[in-house]
């Protein structure tokens, strides 16, 4: 189990597993946050809490979830309709003790242009993008 | 230079091009994953969009982080109170900037957290981005 909150402590979310790695996004969003994100299925891999606010843009088939007191961003859910599963993010960001994910592989993801993962760096890790 | 939220509703114009932007580790800034350049408003810094900001004040309640209450993106944060001389402390948040303008900046670890690591540099803003 995997827990973070934002820094007021009003919202949060839990992960049942410990992520293999993080995305790294550049897309107009994610590069605004400096998102590190973790992805799981809703429900069973846990789940964003509290009373966020929702941000939703572009094809609107996610939620951007904030903090109302804080803003800060805790990750995205899945706003389709459809049934089954539904997969959601978390920001590894608001992990409660960033010692705990300092470790964790980056994913480099292309989200402007192509839309696919490129090449890990090397050894790069969350500690090597963390403040 | 201009840098603005997700949703431009909100965002900040600095005059030039910052010397340096800061990465620190304090529990607010390292969840924002910050990149600030410090100046004075009406200095370096204009803001604008403040109507469509909300505030969260630090703990100690000398900075206000401004955050847009449509997309949640974080600016850049005001001093509560003007300096003696009137002036207003302020800092940008240089991810709000278009990439390849802010990625030569280079950037310096703030550890606010322990108080214990001295001030080094983390590469340039490229370095930290993605």
């Amino acid at each position: 189990m995997l827990t973070g909150h934002c820094v007021c402590g009003a919202t949060g979310w839990r992960l049942t597993e410990m992520p293999e790695d993080a995305t790294s996004c550049n897309c107009t969003h994610c590069r605004r946050f400096g998102v590190l994100m973790a992805y799981a299925e809703e429900g069973q891999g846990g789940e964003i809490t509290g009373e966020t606010f929702q941000y939703i843009w572009g094809d609107r088939y996610i939620a951007f979830h904030h903090c109302p007191t804080c803003g800060n961003f805790l990750g995205w859910t899945d706003q389709s309709e459809e049934d089954g599963p539904h997969r959601f993010s978390v920001n590894l960001r608001m992990a409660d003790d960033p010692a705990e994910v300092a470790a964790i592989p980056v994913q480099p993801f292309e989200g402007l242009v192509t839309f696919e993962d490129i090449p890990k760096r090397g050894d790069q890790c969350i500690a090597d993008l963390w403040a | 230079m201009r840098g603005t939220c997700h949703c431009g509703k909100t965002g900040w114009d600095w005059a030039g091009l910052p010397e340096t932007a800061t990465a620190c580790n304090c529990e607010s800034c390292r969840r924002y994953a910050a990149l600030w350049s410090y100046d004075w408003v009406g200095g370096k810094i204009s803001l604008f969009g403040l109507e469509e900001t909300r505030v969260f004040l630090r703990e100690d309640r000398e900075i206000e982080f401004h955050f847009c209450t449509t997309c949640g993106a974080i600016p850049f944060w005001r001093a509560v109170s003007p300096h003696p001389d009137g002036r207003r402390r302020a800092a940008v948040n240089l991810r709000m900037a278009e990439p390849e303008e802010v990625a030569g900046v280079p950037v310096f670890h703030g550890d606010m957290l322990e108080g214990t690591a001295p001030y080094h540099s983390r590469g340039t803003v490229a370095d930290m981005w993605f």
